[in-house]
């Protein structure tokens, strides 16, 4: 039984390695055929490579150019075309490629961000949130990738085609989101070395309150899925992702313990609240059964980061219902989650984070990573030490 | 009496195994949704 646990595992490992070198050697061309999406100009000519730039026409009346800029969103790279006019006016714009949370980008299009914002403006002015473009409220962060894309477009195009010097700015978001998690770090680590029980209720109120509600900062398994894929956002645009992902791999790193899972995040904070502010303790659970259902959110979210890694489609990793109840979006069928967990975790301690949470399965797995790695080198020492002895 | 708290255990385990599979349902369905 051992050794059938011991290979699947080295079996689960290589097809995961497997994975990501065939994600990896794919090529990121940008696809001709993307740009049947645009509706000014019908004929377009290659006139530069690298970077990729076209000159683009309506019945042969050449109109403008057409360029392209990338930047990472809430979970994906969102490719934007941009056509500029020979006076240097935004004529269109289009998402090329994105991979985001389908509830955030359904937003953006609500909105008709690119449209409403971009649409007419003269590049010479740059974009930025903080200036001239306003951000989709619940949708900032793909809002932001998609500002910086269209920059980097127009970067392109003002450079070498129209003589214009626009300002390069990187303009770097430090928040009171990123506060708010600085402090929650602070926190979790002291409860960890203090092992204080009221200082533990505290950093939990804190993060259902704080990272929650307020500022609905989570790590969702789409980020984790993104990182393995080599795309993670630049630091300027989102600190607070460096300061919740470098946290908490820190933390696994240096001490071995998964304190995301059992400090900071506000979803399993709620849960455990809802359990001990409840105090139903009938509900006792067979151990077998237990670890039993204990293997499937393991399976599952290998299964989805399979899909996710071979078609391309981050949609299949985003199923968490954290942004159901702190950011109050989600699709669908995914609305009957968040009462069974809610109800659920009132009986079972942190039902969800037992019995579904992928990212609980990834943390928990780079903890025993980490042990594994460890392990192999103890031995080592241990062989060399008693060769010498010898 | 055993065998009434055994019948309790078994009926609290339907119910959790009822409940991880729903969840994980529809956690498959809202991955496949967003297709």
């Amino acid at each position: 039984m051992q050794k059938i646990k011991k290979n699947l595992s080295i079996l689960i490992g290589l097809s995961i390695i497997v994975m990501l070198i065939v994600s990896y050697s794919r090529p990121t061309d940008i696809n001709e055929t993307l740009f049947n999406q645009y509706d000014s100009f019908d004929t377009y000519k290659k006139i530069s490579t690298n970077p990729e730039v076209y000159r683009v026409a309506i019945e042969g009346d050449e109109i403008g150019y057409l360029a392209f800029g990338k930047s990472y969103g809430y979970q994906s790279d969102i490719l934007v075309g941009a056509v500029i006019d020979d006076d240097g006016n935004v004529l269109e714009t289009q998402i090329l490629k994105q991979n985001e949370t389908p509830s955030f980008i359904k937003k953006i299009y609500n909105a008709d961000f690119l449209n409403r914002q971009f649409i007419g403006k003269p590049i010479e002015e740059g974009f930025g949130l903080s200036t001239n473009i306003n951000a989709v409220s619940g949708a900032t962060v793909s809002s932001r990738a998609i500002t910086k894309a269209v920059s980097e477009a127009s970067h392109t195009i003002a450079s070498t085609y129209l003589e214009i010097q626009l300002p390069r700015t990187e303009e770097i978001e430090f928040g009171m989101n990123d506060i708010a998690l600085i402090i929650m770090m602070i926190l979790a680590l002291l409860s960890y070395k203090l092992k204080n029980q009221k200082l533990r209720y505290l950093t939990m109120a804190y993060s259902i309150v704080i990272l929650g509600f307020k500022f609905k900062q989570f790590i969702a398994y789409s980020w984790i899925v993104s990182l393995l894929l080599g795309k993670a956002p630049s630091f300027a645009d989102n600190i607070g992702w460096y300061i919740l992902m470098g946290g908490t791999l820190l933390f696994i790193l240096l001490t071995g313990k998964n304190a995301y899972c059992t400090y900071i995040c506000p979803f399993g904070a709620l849960q455990e609240a809802g359990k001990r502010l409840s105090g139903f303790d009938f509900f006792k659970i067979a151990p077998k059964t237990s670890k039993r259902l204990r293997q499937l959110p393991g399976i599952l979210a290998y299964i989805t980061f399979a899909g996710a890694v071979l078609t391309e489609q981050m949609g299949l990793v985003s199923y968490e219902p954290f942004s159901l109840i702190f950011g109050r979006t989600g699709v669908g069928v995914q609305w009957i989650l968040l009462p069974l967990v809610l109800i659920m975790s009132l009986f079972v301690m942190r039902f969800y984070c037992n019995y579904a949470c992928p990212v609980g399965v990834v943390l928990n797995l780079s903890v025993k990573i980490r042990r594994f790695v460890l392990g192999i080198f103890k031995k080592k020492e241990e062989t060399e030490s008693e060769k010498v002895v010898a | 009496m055993s065998k009434t708290k055994k019948s309790r255990m078994n009926l609290q385990d339907t119910i959790l195994i009822f409940a991880v599979l729903v969840s994980l349902s529809v956690s498959l369905m809202t991955s496949l949704a967003n297709l």
